[in-house]
């Protein structure tokens, strides 16, 4: 059943992530991926509305995942919703909770520092493996399966001229904070919408 | 938790709710970028808490599973007005999201297939990418920088990107490898502290008397560092006549 699968694997989710929300895309690319709940490319532009619209990221993407999950199922999208979203917050609110009432002093236990620290490590090489894959495919349509490359070989320059200009704009901090997601979002769908538009216009196939 | 009264506490309780309401709907950017929000409702206008207990409350929400937005409000609830505090605080701030992207949803499926929402879309993968990059950027300086760090982070990439292993046994794996080694670190140390000698042995090797508490490792006293362990540890080392 749909909704049962969608509160489980949020829950697990919410359950192994360690360190917000980013931490928990290489968990949703894999899960919502691999279950045929949403593309690829779709899930990619959705993290992207993510960050920017308000609330937590993880939420905002596990209500989506749940809508676009539970609607191609052919159920109801509202409820595929609430179920991954209730998953996702449940294991964060039970644990918070205990850890309110009675372990005050467990996040200050040497022991659960060092996993969390070991966790972190973890999470890092994850998330370079998330970036990695994504740079492949969006960049230059290929992917890996059985320990090699597959897929033709077909290089989006525009696309890679456009990371080239905006990663180094994305290190310039406003007022002594990290540039602003949302901002960098905007700047990118603007330059897409120019750049892309512009090579359309001139007949140029994109 | 301080006594109120049932009506005083049902007040805070729904005001609890309207303040991570508003949070909720005003916090872009993802946990980070809410923390200051929250402090400025939470500290400064509501006076629930004090400025040193929310940055504690912030170090363990950022150190539990979790979306640290989640975790922080759970836990300010909690604080404040007990489970059912932590409850309606979660679900002050999650309501606006929820509500928010299911409306957003309808809206993209209405333009998904204009040829310039598209061209928006491929801009807006681009900026994916970076945000990613940053991630992984920021993840990597917290990193404790050790050789054990460097490789759980390699062997967790080789994994996934290579191997296809699904994400959450990577991440239960580390979890039990860590807990081994703490666990076998701490029973080491317990143990090699015993055998390396007892406190009248050192007190010989460095000719002058030690304190009678004191124990000392052997690398330690190579050093001229006087390292302690107290009590106990020395009087069982001396009755098993150390090394």
């Amino acid at each position: 059943m749909i909704y049962l699968d969608l509160f489980w694997t949020f829950f697990q989710i919410g359950l192994f992530t360690i360190g917000g929300g980013q931490a928990m895309i290489p968990m949703i690319m894999t899960n919502v991926v691999n279950k045929g709940w949403m593309e690829y490319e779709a899930l990619v532009d959705f993290i992207a509305i993510s960050e920017s619209t308000p609330g937590p990221f993880a939420v905002n993407i596990a209500t989506y995942s749940g809508l676009v999950a539970a609607q191609g199922a052919g159920g109801i999208g509202v409820l595929g919703a609430m179920c991954s979203t209730l998953g996702v917050v449940l294991p964060s609110v039970i644990i918070i909770l205990l850890i309110a009432k009675i372990f005050t002093t467990f996040m200050k236990n040497r022991a659960v520092k060092e996993v969390f620290l070991g966790v972190g490590a973890t999470v890092t090489g994850l998330l370079a493996s998330v970036w990695f894959s994504l740079f492949l495919t969006l960049i230059f349509g290929l992917s890996i399966a059985n320990y090699s490359l597959v897929g033709t070989f077909n290089p989006d320059w525009i696309s890679l001229g456009l990371f080239a200009v905006v990663m180094p704009v994305s290190f310039i901090k406003i007022k002594g904070k990290k540039f602003p997601p949302i901002l960098l979002v905007v700047i990118c769908a603007l330059l897409g919408l120019l750049v892309f538009g512009l090579f359309d216009y001139f007949g140029v196939a994109v | 938790m301080e006594k109120r009264t049932a009506k005083q506490y049902f007040k805070e309780l729904f005001q609890m709710f309207l303040v991570f309401l508003k949070i909720g709907f005003f916090s872009f950017g993802g946990g980070y970028a809410m923390l200051a929000l929250i402090e400025g409702e939470v500290v400064d206008k509501k006076h629930w808490l004090t400025h040193s207990e929310m940055s504690e409350i912030f170090a363990i929400a950022e150190s539990t599973p979790g979306p640290i937005a989640i975790n922080t409000a759970t836990f300010i609830g909690a604080k404040r007005l007990g489970v059912f505090g932590g409850i309606f605080a979660t679900l002050g701030v999650v309501i606006p999201s929820f509500a928010i992207i299911v409306a957003l949803s309808y809206i993209l499926e209405l333009v998904k297939d204009n040829k310039w929402v598209g061209f928006l879309f491929r801009g807006i993968r681009v900026g994916v990418l970076v945000l990613i990059a940053r991630a992984v950027l920021s993840f990597f300086k917290n990193m404790r920088k050790t050789v054990f760090s460097f490789a759980l982070c390699a062997i967790a990439f080789l994994l996934v990107f290579l191997v296809k292993v699904d994400v959450i046994y990577v991440i239960l794996g580390t979890i039990v490898l860590c807990s081994i080694i703490v666990a076998w670190e701490s029973y080491y140390r317990n143990h090699r502290l015993h055998m390396l000698g007892t406190a009248e042995y050192y007190s010989e090797r460095l000719g002058k008397p030690l304190e009678v508490d004191e124990y000392v490792g052997e690398k330690s006293v190579q050093k001229g560092i006087v390292k302690i362990r107290k009590g106990k540890d020395a009087e069982t080392a001396s009755e098993e006549g150390g090394v």
